[in-house]
């Protein structure tokens, strides 16, 4: 055959240095062993130049020599050298992970651009150390992968998460991408109870949520929660059951999702739909507490959508949790939402007494603040049932309460609320006065300045002064005439006429009240505004 | 073929084209290129020269005369297209002959190839280098591991000299010195390179590339006569899937139905998706590399899965490339072998493939082709 002729010369310039170093023959040269010091003193022969570079050969001399890979090895970045190191033991799937992750992080940095606050962190690949631990655990696992025992592949991919769980912030979604493949790994394991399964699945949405795709968390745990059915002696690392655990983090989530909810007003139904999940999953198993909690928050949803009775009936339940937890401030809050929601039932006895409780549970405790609360609001509901001593009585607490605290917002709603009691306790006394049977006057005069009340005050007094003298004089006169012409009239007529003058004294009284309760709602308002504020 | 002896007039030096010895004799096609013996033309042309023959002419006749300066400027581009294109298609020929095995007639391809690149770029130019790599491949293929090793560190030395030379071809270089160990016996050096070659690919492709299935195949075939059989075995498996969902990926989008617009109004003009193509050399490179899995898992005795896995990926190729009757022939053994879990995924895909292979006319128009 002629294809050893075929072959032909390879052209080569003159001058330029093509022929590749022979860097065969250098390594195989015995390299001399290293005896002499380096001489610093030099021989007055030759220019500077020589002596110079005779020095540098001499200390060129002392390295060794490398190599071809070992060049390559000081060439390349560390990274390079990783994938090397990586690819020449055939882990094609370790490499891929690497690298891919790697390519993505840019491909994330570029796409947020240099002014965004990714451009300024750390590459994955200026870290050694993370990608050394990486490699180490990922040819590990896929070691394992080979054998087949997917069990180890698992606790490798798992150890690789938490490793990266640990080591900053930034790493979630590295962790994120492991957890994922714990659970792909978990999927190939043929012959085991699902356990493996189960915790890969809690891995994966505890970590879905904390980077906050709830929804995707949601699924994950339903399956988890699935899987740990029927399995009471599957216990994790902190004693508890895993479906304890599984009830725990499902009432979480739906409590997340449902305040979400909550949030826009037609999504009311969905709202307390996850309440209601959360409630039952704290039910079966996340303890007393959380059970507390989720009924609580349940409670208050319903009084929110004002379906009082079911809100009571969970609101007890919250009750029953903090009096076993010894929760004196949840304590206070059910007792307080009890109120609320028995006041707006109609019970306004219960309300009271729960109120009182209230106080009570606050004071024990010496939460000043929450026992402030309470006194004005067993105030408010004094006020309203129009027992104003007792009003006044809490009223008056809850403002020196609130001045003990400094607080300025409380302390101006306090000392509304106290006045407006004050003002309203007064009624009682002024009504006596204007109800006197004796002083007729007040009350006619009060008549007749209603009669003939005008825009302008001022002008409407002067008026008023002109008439009730005009009117007093001629009150006086008619009844000078009238004693004189019917001295022997029946004195069960003037009665009578007292009487119908004490049915409009009475409904004037009760106008009154009626314009007092517009103040006070009008107080209210301005306090529901200080609140906001 | 026709051949003229040639009686070589005083003062002009004909010269062979493979040999560079004194030419006899010339093709009578093209009258532009000589040859010392029969033989030698008998190569070239195998090789390279029935491809490229009537282009030649254009390239070497000898210049006409030509007025304006514009005139000859204009020449002058249009030849440097011309080279630049016959780089290309020498190139492509010599890659796809050393695919299909075909050594002896790559060299005079990536001669050519080689010869053109020179005259277009230059005696250093990273340019060269492709055509360096076919002929240190040819050579590694013919056994000449000596010629080898002196073109692969001709195109080691360029590359060194350019820093900024691409991913691409430090991947082919790598992949061919690697080649070149293993072809020696060189096991671990052999796989430093292929991994240098993964490497490099991935950066300029991703590693799930089809250009980046070539390292991980020949790391495979390393690990294979290294014995280490677990290894060998996943890389198969890894090459396999690149190039299984890459097939899969033209299938759909050549059988896509599209989408019937309902009811009166504008039609919304979608976009054609762009279907990816093999050239020729990726091509020989798939049915060379499949093809060689396919006969290690029917001697290993593969599971039923990864037989109807690489059967599939097989039959797949062959329709793509419209090879139907193999393509036939290979659906028998995939659809035999995923009768062992018929509920699989796969096993869906492959018996629908099977039936659009059973009307071969349809499944011709269907997948584009001219009938």
């Amino acid at each position: 055959m002629a294809s050893v002729g075929v072959l032909p010369p390879i052209k080569k310039e003159r001058l330029a240095p093509d022929h590749p170093p022979k860097t065969s023959s250098i390594g195989n040269e015995v390299m001399p062993p290293i005896t002499q010091t380096v001489q610093l003193s030099f021989s007055k022969k030759g220019t500077h130049e020589e002596r110079v570079r005779r020095r540098l050969k001499k200390l060129r001399q002392q390295l060794p020599l490398l190599a071809k890979v070992e060049t390559y090895r000081i060439q390349n970045t560390f990274k390079h050298n990783l994938c090397l190191d990586i690819l020449q033991g055939g882990y094609h799937e370790s490499f891929s992970q690497i690298f891919n992750l790697m390519q993505l992080q840019q491909l994330v940095r570029l796409q947020a651009g240099p002014e965004s606050v990714l451009w300024t962190k750390k590459l994955l690949h200026d870290e050694p150390e993370k990608l050394t631990v990486m490699k180490e655990w990922l040819t590990r696992a896929e070691d394992m992968e080979l054998e087949e025992d997917f069990e180890s592949v698992y606790q490798c991919y798992h150890e690789l998460a938490k490793y990266f769980q640990t080591t900053c912030n930034e790493d979630k979604w590295i962790s994120d991408t492991f957890f994922d493949l714990a659970l792909d790994a978990t999927a190939k394991l043929k012959d085991s109870d699902g356990r493996l399964m189960a915790e890969a699945h809690c891995n994966v949405d505890l970590h879905s949520r904390k980077i906050g795709s709830y929804l995707e968390a949601t699924d994950h745990f339903e399956v988890f929660y699935q899987l740990t059915e029927d399995k009471p002696e599957w216990v994790g690392d902190t004693g508890d059951t895993l479906r304890t655990e599984a009830c725990r983090q499902l009432c979480l989530i739906y409590s997340v999702t449902a305040t979400k909810l909550g949030t826009n007003p037609h999504q009311r139904d969905q709202h307390l739909e996850y309440l209601q999940k959360a409630y039952d999953m704290a039910n079966e198993g996340g303890g007393v507490h959380l059970e507390g909690v989720a009924s609580y928050k349940l409670g208050l949803a319903y009084e929110k959508s004002r379906e009082s009775e079911a809100a009571f009936k969970y609101l007890t339940v919250y009750k029953d949790a903090c009096m076993i937890t010894n929760d004196d401030k949840g304590l206070g809050k059910a007792y307080q939402a009890m109120a609320k929601s028995l006041q707006s039932l109609g019970k306004e006895d219960e309300s009271i007494k729960h109120l009182e409780m209230f106080a009570e549970v606050s004071e024990q405790s010496h939460d000043d603040r929450a026992l402030s609360e309470a006194c004005s609001s067993l105030g408010e509901v004094f006020n309203s049932l129009g027992e104003y001593d007792q009003a006044v009585d809490n009223f008056t607490k809850a403002y020196n309460i609130s001045r003990a605290l400094n607080d300025d917002a409380t302390i101006s709603v306090a000392r509304m609320l106290y006045g407006i009691a004050t003002a309203h306790k007064m009624t009682s006394v002024y009504m006596r006065h204007i109800d006197c049977v004796e002083e007729k006057g007040f009350m006619g005069r009060l008549m007749e300045w209603k009669d003939a009340r005008t825009e302008e005050i001022a002008n409407s007094c002067i008026e008023c002064e002109k008439v009730e003298y005009e009117a007093d004089k001629v009150t006086d006169a008619q009844i000078r005439q009238q004693s004189r012409e019917r001295q022997d009239t029946d004195t069960k007529e003037a009665e009578a006429e007292e009487a119908n003058e004490d049915d409009k004294g009475s409904k004037d009284a009760e106008d009154s009240t009626e314009s007092e309760e517009d103040a006070s709602k009008d107080v209210e308002e301005s306090k529901g505004a200080t609140e906001d504020n | 073929m026709a051949l003229n002896p040639l009686a070589n007039p005083k003062g002009v030096k004909r010269l062979c084209e493979l040999c560079q010895k004194p030419a006899f004799i010339e093709c009578l096609d093209c009258r532009v290129t000589y040859y010392c013996t029969k033989e030698h033309q008998g190569i070239d042309y195998r090789g390279i020269h029935k491809k490229i023959c009537s282009l030649l002419i254009h390239l070497r006749a000898p210049a006409p005369f030509l007025n304006s300066g514009e005139d000859r400027q204009n020449r002058k581009d249009e030849m440097l297209l011309r080279q630049k294109q016959m780089i290309d298609l020498t190139r492509t020929t010599g890659q796809k002959l050393l695919f299909e095995g075909k050594h002896e007639q790559a060299v005079p391809a990536a001669m050519q190839a080689l010869k053109f690149a020179i005259d277009v770029y230059g005696l250093s130019s990273i340019e060269l280098v492709p055509s360096y790599l076919i002929l240190g491949e040819a050579s590694i293929g013919l056994g000449h591991l000596s010629h080898a090793e002196e073109y692969l560190s001709q195109a080691q030395w360029t590359v060194l000299k350019t820093p900024e030379c691409s991913h691409d071809i430090q991947s082919r270089l790598h992949r061919n010195v690697g080649l070149l160990y293993a072809a020696k016996g060189d096991y671990p050096e052999s796989l430093n390179q292929l991994g240098n070659d993964i490497y490099h690919s991935s950066e300029a492709f991703g590693t799930d590339d089809i250009r980046t299935s070539g390292g991980y195949f020949h790391m495979a075939n390393v690990f294979f006569r290294l014995n280490k059989m677990k290894t060998a075995d996943s890389l198969y498996k890894k090459v396999t899937t690149i190039w299984f969902t890459f097939l899969e990926r033209i299938i759909n989008v050549r059988t896509r139905t599209p989408v019937v617009p309902k009811g009166v109004g504008p039609v919304a003009e979608e976009p054609p998706m762009k279907e990816e193509v093999l050239d020729e050399a990726q091509e020989a490179e798939a049915i060379q590399v499949l093809n060689a899995i396919y006969d290690m898992r029917e001697q290993q005795r593969a599971t039923a899965q990864v037989m109807a896995k690489i059967a599939y990926a097989v039959t797949m190729l062959y329709t793509v490339l419209h090879d139907f009757s193999r393509a036939n022939s290979f659906i028998y053994t995939a659809v035999k072998a995923s009768k062992a879990n018929p509920e699989d995924e796969l096993s869906k895909k492959i018996a629908e493939l099977a039936r659009m292979l059973q009307t071969p006319y349809t499944s011709g128009i269907a997948m584009g082709m001219k009938i």
